[in-house]
């Protein structure tokens, strides 16, 4: 009885295996260990979701297959791998990034940030001027009110 | 035939040779013939360059398949302007085709600038003669395109070509990378330019004045050409992707980032002589980006570190690279002195510090593709393991940069040069900034529940809302002061400032294609394995398969699936997307049934035959013309901005004469 079950179990798994349907091989979940292993068709530098062929290259189609088959098998993402590294390997291999790779842009970032804010300070905090005090001869004086007011005019029309 | 190519490149090299120690041997000991000598001599490399170019493409037009070259890039049936594309469509004919390219520039250049510059022609020729002689090293001995097949030294030929990859066959990469080397190319000048005045300490910015039209021409060239690719990729990869980080693509935008931040830092230094330095590290880094962009796609490097090494090409760019990077390092650190800024900082709420976030912005993107590019090859170098990045590593980190900038294009150009007051802040903002929150608003009420396209439509509706309130303003001054229409005002207005109002209409680009990257959270797919009789529903649309059928020509195969197409029960037509299966390339390529219009793409690809069934791909891609219609109106701002003002503008620089240090000292003089 416990052998028939299993026949019969493995006859499902067969079966299974031999009708994927496009959608099946292009699941969410194939991709997830598919972004391991990159195409070897030789025209595109993607993962097995080779975007030159719409995912149909003689390369992809039969290893997404070969993932999803694995995957109703119940074996690992690290197995499946391994086993496409032992079949082709270790150049068919993606790693995953490391976190030293994911900083690095946002460490830039940050610096850039800070180099702009210190050219900032330092373009204004030397040299700014400081604005003339209230009931200075410059606000007084008609002929430099009539100049201020000339410039404010002129320096209007640049923007 | 091929001898004399071969011969003119080789004596383009050396009058190459000739053009740099004459020029400079000229201007050092004051004699101008010979500088005059070095600028004939471009002009006979470009005769030359263009001699051996003829010959190539007139060996690829004729199906001359001694020369190995043709034989492996063209077929004889292929079309007559596919063989002429095939000129740049390998690598020996495309780093012939950048020589041509900079011979004509280098040409133009010596020719428009006969009468003025006389002091820094001299170094222009002798820099833009280094880069020529660098292309002419490899087109001459490393890979030359008129080497021929031989059996036993015999020379030979082949009874048809291999042909071009058939999906590069079609309109738009035929046109593509013409473009992208056009501006490629394009910017060896303003470097040279800027190099010139670097050596000579020439006074002034006259070399942004001389080439700012360079500039912006050659940032068209490079805009379209990256809008080609990726409107190639759309509609001819078959499945709907139109970024997708690779490094190819990478490749052609980093030198557009660098450039696009140079284009507005320029104006700091035109309008208030600040950021000298800056300009300078910013023109040198965008040439070398360029540089470095045809290294990456044509020295194998992509593919794999060990491709590289054995690409004969690979080591001369590197070197040529890292010499060019030091010896620039050096010019910019000798002559620190003579690039100080002219005026200060005076307020943080300013145009000039909005100059400052739009540069920090565009070169921090340039580095994070550039990282992401890079990073991944050096890690293979070092432990032999190569990383899987796919495009969400970059979406991650571009997305939200790319919203910033979208904002600062919106604040930036309405911030006051020096100062902005809180009455200006107010006028200029107002409205529209109640209006974004209303959009978003909406948009959140609508049900929209992705972060990102939210305040990315919000910020759309918010820089629209000040372009236009820019362009509304003005144009109705206009209009009431010489009593004419409103659009006639719009127009007088663009053509008094076209290169403001060209800016803005470029901006309005950027905007619009903002809104075709909002819609793709929205994309809906489905995939279906379907006979004849069966239906696939996607989105609101059902696709019913009323035939699969198939042919035969002598290029291809083909297999079609008519597809009866409704929307929401009402029809609306049929589709017939196909597959092809080009015998010499043994390769199939998708003609893509696309259904555009404003709101959304309906797009089928035929992925493949199993047995009687069809695997047919649906998908729905919101929003996404919009991108194209973006590029249109970039490139329509683009060009108005290089037409000149109908006034000519003379500005005064703002300069410090005078500064109050105490509370009672008098204003100095």
């Amino acid at each position: 009885m416990h052998r028939l079950k299993r026949s019969l179990l493995l006859l499902v798994v067969a079966v299974a295996a031999m009708a994927q349907t496009e959608s099946q091989i292009q699941s969410e979940s194939v991709r997830r260990t598919g972004v391991h292993i990159a195409c070897q068709c030789g025209a595109c530098q993607e993962n097995v979701d080779c975007n030159m062929s719409s995912g149909q290259c003689h390369f992809c189609k039969p290893a997404r297959t070969k993932i999803f088959q694995m995957q109703q098998q119940g074996k690992s993402d690290a197995e499946i791998i391994a086993s496409f590294v032992q079949e082709y390997g270790q150049k068919i291999f993606r790693a995953d990034p490391n976190s030293f790779f994911w900083l690095v842009p946002y460490l830039a970032l940050g610096l850039g940030g800070v180099g702009v804010w210190m050219i900032v300070r330092r373009l204004r905090g030397t040299k700014s001027l400081t604005p003339a005090p209230a009931g200075h001869l410059v606000e007084d004086d008609p002929i430099y009110a009539r100049y201020r007011d000339q410039i404010e005019k002129d320096t209007e029309k640049l923007n | 035939m091929e001898n004399v190519g071969a011969l003119a490149l080789l004596l383009a090299f050396c009058i190459s040779l000739y053009a740099i120690v004459a020029s400079v041997t000229g201007r050092l000991k004051r004699k101008p013939f010979l500088t005059l000598s070095a600028e004939r001599a471009v002009l006979a490399v470009w005769l030359l360059v263009t001699t051996a170019s003829g010959i190539l493409i007139y060996g690829l037009l004729t199906s001359d398949y001694r020369l190995a070259y043709v034989a492996s890039h063209t077929n004889r049936d292929m079309t007559l302007y596919f063989k002429f594309a095939a000129w740049w469509g390998g690598q020996e004919g495309s780093l012939l085709f950048w020589s041509w390219l900079l011979s004509t520039y280098a040409a133009v250049v010596v020719f428009t600038t006969r009468r003025g510059h006389r002091n820094l022609l001299p170094w222009v020729v002798a820099i833009v003669s280094t880069v020529q002689l660098f292309f002419l090293t490899l087109n001459t001995f490393v890979v030359s395109p008129f080497q021929v097949l031989a059996v036993d030294k015999v020379v030979t030929s082949v009874a048809d070509g291999m042909g071009l990859n058939p999906l590069l066959q079609y309109w738009a990469m035929v046109i593509h990378p013409p473009f992208l080397y056009l501006g490629y190319v394009g910017f060896t000048i303003p470097f040279a330019f800027a190099m010139a005045s670097l050596i000579e300490k020439a006074p002034g910015e006259s070399w942004i004045h001389t080439t700012r039209r360079w500039t912006l021409v050659t940032w068209l060239f490079q805009s379209t050409g990256v809008a080609l690719g990726s409107a190639w990729a759309y509609h001819v990869l078959g499945w709907g992707g139109y970024w997708m980080w690779d490094p190819v693509e990478n490749a052609s935008v980093l030198p557009w980032l660098a450039g696009t931040a140079f284009l507005h830092s320029v104006m700091m230094q035109e309008k208030k002589g600040m950021m000298k330095v800056w300009n300078m590290v910013l023109i040198s880094a965008t040439f070398f980006l360029c540089i470095y962009g045809t290294f990456l796609t044509r020295s194998g490097i992509i593919s794999s570190v060990h491709a590289f090494a054995e690409s004969p090409i690979g080591k001369f760019f590197v070197v040529f690279l890292a010499v060019g990077i030091a010896a620039t390092i050096w010019l910019i650190l000798d002559r620190l002195d003579y690039l100080k800024s002219e005026a200060e900082l005076e307020s943080v709420i300013s145009r000039e510090s909005s100059f400052l976030f739009n540069n920090l912005i565009l070169l921090a993107s340039c580095f994070a593709v550039l990282w992401g590019t890079l990073f991944p090859v050096i890690t293979e170098k070092l432990t032999n393991e190569k990383i899987s990045l796919d495009a969400v590593w970059f979406n991650r980190l571009m997305v939200p940069i790319g919203i910033f900038l979208l904002l600062l294009t919106g604040v930036g150009p309405l911030f006051a040069w020096r100062r902005t007051s809180v009455d200006s802040l107010r006028k200029n903002f107002q409205w529209p900034g109640i209006g974004t929150l209303i959009v978003a608003a909406a948009l959140l009420l609508g049900g929209m529940r992705y972060p990102y396209s939210i305040i990315s439509l919000s910020l759309c509706f918010f820089v629209a809302a000040t372009i236009s309130m820019e362009f509304f303003r003005g144009a109705r001054a206009i209009s009431e002061k010489t009593h004419i229409g409103f659009v006639p005002a719009i127009i007088e207005l663009t053509h008094r400032n076209t290169r403001r109002y060209g800016g803005y209409l470029v901006h309005m680009g950027i905007v619009l294609m903002f809104i075709g990257y909002s819609g793709h959270p929205f994309n809906q797919t489905a995939i279906g394995e379907v006979d004849k009789g069966d239906s696939i529903q996607v989105g609101a649309y059902n696709l019913k398969v009323l035939d699969l059928t198939e042919g035969d020509t002598p290029n291809y195969e083909w297999e079609t699936a008519i597809l009866d197409v409704s929307k929401n029960g009402k029809p609306i037509g049929t589709l017939e997307p196909t597959r092809r299966f080009y015998k010499a390339a043994q390769q199939a390529t998708a003609i893509v049934a696309l259904r555009t219009g404003l709101n959304e793409d309906l797009y089928i690809n035929y992925a493949a035959r199993t047995g009687t069934k069809a695997t047919i791909q649906a998908y729905v891609f919101p929003l996404v013309d919009w991108i194209w219609i973006g590029v249109l109106v970039l490139i329509m701002g683009t060009l108005v901005a290089l037409v000149p003002s109908k006034v000519a503008r003379s500005y005064a620089r703002t300069e410090v004469v005078g500064v109050a240090k105490k509370k009672d000292a008098p204003v100095e003089a």
